[in-house]
């Protein structure tokens, strides 16, 4: 019997969620962008305002579901439902960010209770638009609030980048992942 | 069940309408506009916006108003933040005669709108909670590993010394070897590789910034006695590496750039050590900008991340494993200043033995966290790659 399974992609506004959900989905991405409000306008013609829904299907049967929360703190209501029964959280955050700092302390505040139960991996991204140190300061950041600095660059656009993200997701829930299934599946 | 949504804005609405049918099972949600007057259409429960519906402050009117379009249905009132007038209403009265009314103040989260659509009679209907089975994977809370101390990028020159004495064979790689020295003194420098090419390496502000290809550095790597060639020279102020960077094509991280010029150093071969080690990942190496990751170096990227682990724990964990790749990991983390490596008396062999049941563990099941049935992560990585 298939199993549904849910990873959640959530990041500030203009971070790449919704490009790096299309990247990995199997379906035509369901989103819900609309027309920003002012304050966002200046960052993205459109935003999501509910939020991205794509499909993983898996050789097994199993779908993994790709919920993109929306990247604005206000709609803080959908990231406590998205979050429900979530296998991991993956956090993109935009090099080009004032503070990543910040971005993440508002994630990781909202968020405490996924990461707490699960794992998580942050993928730093507009990297090519300068602030090299953003990774830099995310790893620092995580360190000290005792979270294992799981940061990489990626582009959102290039799905090699986004699969070693949520690869890494899966290993940072079971380091093992996999290999006892692989062992189970060669026995006589 | 029917839910009827009044005045919610549209990112409210989908949100609810998921939550909705997650929470109550078969629950058909209709969408209503916000018009004073109108009745709302027939539902088990309304869920009613007051200030879309122009009745964000009570009064024996907006009460009156309200009364009307919900039609004697059971009703849940969404306020908006910090206003208490109709809270205290909904709170002296809570129903009128059969009708029930609840009130939620926004924000609001899950559990408070379980609980508010609970005390209308509803919890019935709803569907139950999931429960997670026993699994033998488990999620892991990032919280419960010792929780690593900040990390300061490249921490390689702590560990300089370490690697040499555990690889003494590293010496004979000059490129390499130059790099790190430079990198040990903490100071920008520029390496003139050529005539016309050159590094500059900033260890304070984590990159490298070159005008070779690739394949250059590649070949320079292995080739290391021409390094002996090689002028250095430190650049003392930002000035001096600004005009320096004009004559640079690239620029990596530090970390990516020394993981895959070490890679390209050792080529096929790989020193033994001459010791057991132990390495704790202070971060997870950039792997995204490193081609030909494989999946191995990601499970002991995440192992060494939760805690320090041994060379020999390492071989005992993953006993399949070549245990050159997995030296050649604990040496390329080191090398790139995402680990650090702390040397221990015992040769290999002998802690091999000892720690051979130590392999580190899932951690037990957390309430309520997800988990994955057998053949799922198999699954997954096929897709991933």
């Amino acid at each position: 019997m298939s199993t549904p399974y849910k990873i959640v992609f959530a990041g500030p506004v203009g971070a790449g969620k919704t490009t790096a959900i299309q990247t990995l989905s199997d379906i035509e991405v369901l989103n819900t962008d609309a027309r920003a409000s002012d304050e966002v306008r200046r960052l993205k013609p459109t935003t999501t305002v509910a939020m991205d829904y794509g499909v993983m299907k898996l050789g097994n049967g199993d779908q993994v579901r790709l919920y993109g929360a929306p990247g604005q703190a206000r709609f803080d209501f959908m990231w406590d439902i998205l979050t429900e029964n979530a296998l991991g959280l993956v956090l993109l955050l935009s090099a080009r960010a004032d503070d990543p700092v910040a971005e993440l302390d508002v994630y990781l505040t909202a968020f405490r209770d996924l990461i707490d139960r699960t794992a998580l991996v942050v993928g730093i991204t507009h990297t090519d638009a300068g602030n090299r140190g953003a990774r830099q300061l995310v790893i620092e950041a995580l360190g000290a609030r005792g979270l294992p600095p799981c940061v990489m660059d990626v582009d959102a656009r290039h799905r090699p980048d986004v699969a070693l993200l949520v690869k890494a997701l899966l290993y940072s829930i079971d380091p093992f992942a996999g290999r006892d299934e692989d062992a189970e599946a060669i026995a006589p | 069940m029917i839910a009827a949504l009044a005045g919610l804005p549209a990112r409210d609405a989908a949100a609810l309408k998921i939550f909705l049918g997650m929470a109550f099972k078969g629950c058909h949600v209709v969408q209503a506009p916000a018009t004073p007057g109108l009745a709302l259409p027939r539902a088990d429960v309304c869920i009613v916006d007051l200030a879309a519906m122009g009745l964000a402050q009570w009064s024996p009117k907006a009460e009156a108003d309200l009364l009307l379009c919900l039609g004697g249905q059971h009703a849940l009132l969404l306020g908006a933040p910090g206003n208490a007038s109709w809270q205290d209403k909904v709170h002296a009265t809570g129903r009128h005669g059969a009708q029930r009314l609840a009130y939620l103040a926004k924000p609001y989260g899950r559990d408070a709108m379980r609980e508010a659509l609970d005390s209308l009679g509803l919890g019935q209907a709803r569907s139950p909670a999931p429960t997670p089975a026993p699994a033998a994977l488990a999620a892991p809370s990032p919280r419960d590993t010792a929780a690593p101390p900040p990390p300061t990028m490249p921490s390689v020159f702590a560990s300089l010394q370490a690697v040499r004495t555990l690889f003494p064979d590293l010496q004979r790689h000059a490129l390499l070897g130059k790099l790190l020295d430079l990198l040990a003194t903490g100071q920008s420098h520029e390496l003139r590789l050529t005539l016309h090419q050159a590094l500059i390496v900033h260890p304070r502000q984590g990159w490298v910034a070159h005008n070779t290809s690739p394949e250059v550095l590649a070949r320079l790597a292995q080739q290391g006695h021409t390094a002996i060639a090689m002028n250095a020279r430190a650049l003392d102020s930002e000035d001096d590496i600004q005009r320096r960077l004009v004559h640079m094509t690239a620029r990596d991280n530090l970390d990516t750039f020394f993981w895959r010029l070490a890679n390209d150093s050792l080529g096929q071969g790989l020193p033994a050590p001459t010791r057991d080690a132990e390495l704790r990942l202070v971060c997870m190496p950039g792997f995204t900008r490193i081609a030909g990751v494989d999946d191995l170096a990601l499970q002991l990227a995440a192992i060494c991340l939760r805690l320090p682990q041994t060379l020999s724990s390492l071989r005992a964990a993953f006993p399949e494993a070549d245990p050159g790749a997995i030296d050649r990991f604990v040496l390329l983390a080191t090398l790139c200043g995402a680990g650090r490596l702390r040397l221990l008396d015992t040769p290999p062999r002998a802690r091999h033995k000892a720690r051979a049941e130590r392999r580190p563990a899932p951690r037990a099941p957390k309430p309520h966290s997800p988990t994955p049935h057998r053949g799922f992560f198999r699954a997954m990585l096929q897709k991933l790659f």
